[in-house]
């Protein structure tokens, strides 16, 4: 009885598609200066760190740039990208912006930069998930 | 020992097609799924060259004065694979021209143009002290051009592709390389031990 419950378990969470999709998300507020790591997944929360946030602006359009750091000794392959909004907290142009590839190599350290689509947005969210959760 | 006939019956029934087709919207960036030229790659240059165009807006700038006027020349593709060039360069073009950082010139329409002034001028319903005159137009000051090539390999079942796609933004008048830049992709694909 009890190996029948696992197996119907088993194929109950295959059919429904278990992957986790969660990861990582860093939000920059370049008015305030605030910057704040959110970790959703804790599988990838063992695996990388958040080690610096900084910002800048470049004849008006805002540039962050998020520093990840590696804390395996694994290559990880990660997809990142950077979603951008108004003061409102709207999102501006957020289909634009598509997850970039990254290649981490086992305790390595890595910068994701992102520029604003246009003069209006002011704060950033960035999104660091495994690629492998990217269906 | 029935609910177990039951169940088997009902796995081998999904197993053995009795699905329909269905189709479902999915997410714009997905992992690779073979070593051609995807959607996402595309995507990725052309945030790339957009970003980087974008960070080195002073200089581009310094060079032609504020928002200064671009137009874009062919890319030329010399891939083996089929890739509409125009849908890169639109996007390109969409993104810079929605940064508010530089405006452009579109020759495609050049002959509307000219329809709608000549139109304006001849069909006697537009007032004329309105009407649109030819030979005001701005004029580009700077063009975009590039190329996408491809290397290629296939050693022991396993296919290597390069992807290299490289942009350039001229000043027309002074014919010097004002910007460039490059999206390098390598992308492997393995065939599967098992399988047909």
């Amino acid at each position: 009885m009890k190996m029948k419950t696992i197996m119907l378990a088993a194929v109950a969470a295959a059919f429904a598609g278990c992957v986790e999709t969660a990861g990582t998300r860093v939000s920059i507020d370049t008015r305030t200066g605030d910057a704040s790591v959110l970790e959703s997944s804790t599988r990838l929360a063992g695996r990388v760190k958040i080690v610096g946030v900084s910002y800048d602006d470049v004849a008006g359009i805002k540039k962050a740039t998020v520093t990840i750091e590696s804390l395996t000794h694994k290559r990880q392959e990660l997809q990142a990208r950077m979603v951008w909004m108004d003061a409102d907290g709207a999102e501006v142009d957020a289909d634009g912006k598509p997850f970039r590839a990254i290649v981490l190599d086992g305790m390595d350290v890595t910068t994701f930069t992102g520029m604003a689509p246009n003069p209006r947005c002011v704060k950033a969210r960035l999104q660091l998930r495994e690629t492998d959760t990217a269906q | 020992m029935k609910y177990m006939a039951i169940g088997c019956a009902a796995m081998a029934a999904m197993l053995c097609g009795c699905a329909t087709t269905v189709a479902r919207e999915t997410q714009l960036d997905r992992k690779a799924m073979t070593a051609a030229l995807e959607p996402q790659d595309v995507r990725r240059t052309v945030e790339k060259m957009v970003d980087s165009m974008l960070q080195d807006y002073e200089y581009i700038a310094e060079a032609n004065g504020n928002r200064p006027v671009l137009d874009i020349s062919g890319i030329k593709n010399r891939s083996s694979m089929h890739i509409d060039m125009t849908s890169i360069t639109d996007s390109i073009r969409t993104k810079l021209l929605r940064s508010r950082r530089f405006r452009f010139m579109d020759r495609t329409t050049s002959a509307d143009d000219l329809e709608f002034m000549n139109d304006q001028a001849m069909n006697g319903l537009t007032d004329q002290s309105k009407a649109i005159q030819a030979g005001q137009q701005t004029a580009a000051q700077m063009y975009l051009y590039g190329a996408l090539t491809e290397m290629r390999q296939q050693v022991n079942g396993v296919t290597d592709r390069y992807y290299k796609f490289t942009l350039n933004l001229k000043d027309l008048r002074t014919g010097e390389l004002i910007w460039t830049d490059e999206q390098e992709i390598r992308k492997q694909q393995e065939r599967s031990t098992f399988g047909l």
